[in-house]
């Protein structure tokens, strides 16, 4: 092939070029520390890297929304522990109150102390997390219990006695589900029908029965019937404080591994965006030495012409 | 045979070595001119007169009268201009292309926190924050804010496409005026070279400027040529006729078109000039354009393509969100009961095919107040012992369309996207690798055509000292002859004196 100068020139001018832009592109990259700036870079590499921005996306909501519904549960949980001291302490008064050696100054001393237990159960019934009452199924905004003129307990406006009514059974069913993974939801309603029970043996009535049974000076065997009754409602909180608590530690399980997935999901993700800083620099060091070479090369193409070598 | 004939052989000696070392001088001038061809003499010897040869005094020593000049040629290889100008098309179509598909990658700049994925992202999460806490106002807040941010980003790369498909529209007509331009020089040309030549001398310095208008027109539409024996020039697209000899057939750009899926006013629709017949083409720069301005198909992408995406994306995002909204019920505010069949997308009048990228909006009810996203399913009476404010079943349903994956017409939001997004990606690529490689060859060829006709100033010394040298010693042969014509006139017959 014959060759011209002009070819050599141009050559190692267009060479020189490519070299500059090889050491611009890998300059980039160790400056940005990014190895993608734009999806054409690795198109395939970019499926995934956008799959896992959504992953880390999702999780992070995902993961809020687990803090939320822990806080939730643990102040569910602090509220039921509560009731079962008022319930404990309830069923020492009645142990003590079985006997006949008692007069009746005292049963109604006792009376005053349970009614001020039974005023605290339903202030327990209508505990908050933040300004949401906790125990009223899908009423979170006005109390759930409330007494009526009569004396009996209301539950979002029904009556707690009545165990067979629909209304109050739809109302049991209610269950309020968070989202806590990827098409994962949990309930994490507690309704104050399922805290207190319902029926004639609720917590609530059996405390008020209680009461009304000392104030009328009640002999030591009826009296002695509660003791059984609360013995029952205490075994019920404890069975709503074990769901609580399996809840609680489920959703431990999962925040723990939201955290190691979103760990997982930014390395995967590092791993295709991401320079390997110390590979760039051994790259940008070889760009350098060629362009370093080539411009030395460059320095005898351009001197050497025949017309030096003219006498 | 006169002793003046010997002159004669080397004034034509002279001659042709000075006219050699000025040709040198010639190439040497122009061997950084773009286009320039390197030129040479071809020479031959004068044939000895015949005529007087029954008069000679030895008709065995019959000797030629010198050398003349035939032509000044150039040294061109048509075959790789051939090959050039059919790659070149290529290249012109492949390079943009790839400039531009890069610059839409910009556009879209999926990898930033700004993009369409991120918004959508954003705007489900806070979705599914109202499925955790539906009463609070600040959070229904935040999903409408969200949502405003999801359609502005829309509408923002929605806008951002439209104006680039208007600009590839500006460049179609811009390009047909560099078109019309070189076709027009061509014709001029061609009518000098023509002329020129009618001589019997070759034309070499215009012929190197039309050859480089070949080059450049054929970026831009990619043409076949032929020089037919009588010395006309015609130049083709497809097979039409755009330049024969000194007559051109121009194009011309008229805005008859609407824009594609835009649906913008006044785009160029090329005609052949004054006629109604669509101009003909299918490679190079223009072509590219066009494709630009025009793909709306998977293996035709072009900016149509990706709105067309963006607006499916936007429309069926609406529909499906709006569906499961408006079975939900709205929460009671001031003396506005709750709600059932709100819409959150407005839909258009002529219903949700009407909805582009472009005109993705709210509806005027959760504009006007937030309590109006229905995030419970079941009716909410502030007034009753139960509310049911904290009612969250609808909330979660509208957070799940997020993952859901048989959503009619997308599948899954994000998996559409992506499809799109990755789409752009690879024809990127692949338009980056077709770059590259076409300029390979195109190099190659362009050193090839340096080869042959490229001025090497080495070997134009060289020559420079052979033709100093011919001359030299034609000067010699003059000095000689001339002594001996000294010798023959002022020395003869002076015997005795």
């Amino acid at each position: 092939m014959r060759v011209t100068s002009n070819m050599m020139l141009s050559g190692y001018l267009k060479n020189l070029g490519n070299n500059m832009s090889e050491l611009n592109k890998l300059q980039n990259k160790m400056a940005t520390g990014k190895r993608i700036t734009k999806p054409s870079d690795d198109p395939i590499g970019i499926i995934s890297s956008m799959q896992t921005r959504v992953k880390i996306y999702k999780s992070e909501q995902y993961k809020r929304n687990v803090e939320k519904s822990l806080t939730w549960l643990e102040q569910t949980e602090s509220s039921v522990l509560e009731l079962n001291d008022m319930l404990k302490t309830a069923y020492e008064k009645a142990v003590y109150m079985s006997n006949d050696f008692l007069s009746p100054e005292d049963k109604i001393a006792t009376a005053e102390m349970i009614e001020q237990l039974r005023d605290h159960v339903l202030t327990i019934g209508n505990a908050k997390s933040g300004d949401k009452y906790i125990f009223g199924g899908y009423n979170v905004t006005s109390p759930p219990f409330v007494v009526d003129d009569s004396g009996n307990i209301l539950y979002n406006g029904i009556d707690l006695i009545d165990a067979s009514n629909p209304a109050l059974l739809s109302e049991d069913k209610a269950s309020i589900q968070y989202e806590i993974g990827f098409d994962v939801v949990m309930d994490i309603s507690t309704t104050g029908t399922q805290l207190f029970g319902m029926g004639d043996n609720n917590v609530y009535t059996v405390l008020d029965d209680f009461c009304n049974a000392l104030r009328n000076d009640a002999s030591a065997e009826e009296i002695s019937q509660y003791i059984a009754k609360l013995q029952d409602c205490q075994t019920h909180v404890m069975s709503v404080d074990a769901s609580v608590g399996g809840r609680v530690g489920r959703l431990e399980l999962i925040q723990n591994r939201f955290e190691d997935d979103v760990l997982m999901y930014e390395a995967i993700k590092s791993n295709i965006e991401d320079v390997d800083q110390a590979e760039a620099i051994m790259n940008y060091k070889m760009s350098e030495f060629v362009y370093m070479a080539a411009l030395q090369i460059g320095n005898n193409i351009v001197q050497t012409s025949l017309i030096n070598f003219l006498k | 045979m006169s002793m003046f004939f010997g002159l004669e052989i080397s004034k034509s000696a002279l001659a042709i070595s000075q006219r050699s070392i000025t040709l040198t001088g010639h190439n040497i001038a122009n061997a950084n001119t773009v286009g320039y061809t390197r030129q040479r003499i071809l020479q031959q010897a004068i044939d000895p007169s015949l005529a007087p040869s029954h008069i000679a005094t030895d008709k065995r020593a019959i000797i030629g009268g010198g050398v003349e000049t035939c032509v000044i040629d150039q040294i061109r290889s048509d075959y790789i201009d051939r090959q050039l100008r059919k790659e070149n098309a290529s290249l012109g179509f492949w390079n943009t292309r790839a400039e531009e598909l890069e610059y839409i990658e910009s556009i879209l700049n999926e990898l930033s926190d700004s993009s369409i994925s991120a918004a959508m992202k954003d705007f489900f999460n806070s979705v599914s924050e109202l499925s955790i806490d539906p009463v609070n106002e600040e959070i229904r807040t935040n999903v409408q804010q969200n949502a405003l941010k999801m359609i502005d980003t829309f509408r923002h790369y929605y806008r951002g496409l439209a104006d680039l498909q208007t600009t590839y529209n500006e460049s179609m007509k811009v390009t047909v005026r560099d078109v019309n331009d070189l076709l027009t020089n061509i014709a001029n040309y061609n009518k000098q070279i023509f002329a020129y030549e009618l001589s019997g001398q070759k034309a070499n310095d215009i012929r190197d400027k039309r050859n480089v208008l070949l080059d450049q027109l054929s970026e831009l539409i990619g043409i076949t040529y032929e020089e037919d024996s009588s010395g006309y020039f015609i130049v083709n697209c497809d097979g039409v006729e755009l330049v024969n000899h000194s007559t051109v057939t121009l194009l011309e750009a008229r805005p008859t078109l609407t824009g594609e899926v835009s649906g913008e006013p006044d785009y160029y629709e090329i005609y052949y000039e004054g006629t109604d017949t669509p101009f003909s083409y299918s490679d190079g720069v223009l072509y590219s354009y066009k494709v630009l301005r025009d793909g709306n198909s998977p293996d035709d992408v072009g900016i149509p393509y990706v709105l067309q995406s963006l607006n499916t994306l936007a429309r069926f995002m609406a529909e499906a969100f709006n569906d499961v909204h408006s079975s939900g019920y709205t929460m009671p505010y001031g003396a506005q009961a709750s709600q059932t069949g709100i819409n959150f997308f407005d839909v258009p009048a002529g219903g949700y095919g009407d909805i582009t990228a472009g005109t993705l909006a709210l509806s005027a009810q959760i504009l006007t107040n937030v309590n109006n996203i229905a995030a419970s399913s079941v009716f909410i009476d502030s007034e009753a012992p139960n509310p049911q404010m904290g009612n969250n079943i609808n909330a979660l349903a509208l957070s799940a369309l997020s993952t859901k994956m048989d959503i009619p017409g997308v599948g899954n939001f994000e998996n559409y996207l992506k499809s799109t997004i990755v789409e752009i990606a690879i024809e990127s690529s692949t338009s980056q690798k077709m770059t590259y490689s076409q300029k390979t060859i195109l190099d190659n060829l362009e050193n090839r055509r340096q080869s042959v006709s490229g001025v090497s100033l080495d070997e134009e010394m060289v020559k420079m000292i052979t033709y100093q040298h011919a001359y030299a010693a034609a000067s010699r042969v003059l000095t000689a002859i001339d002594e001996a014509l000294d010798v023959l006139i002022n020395r003869t017959g002076l015997v005795g004196r």
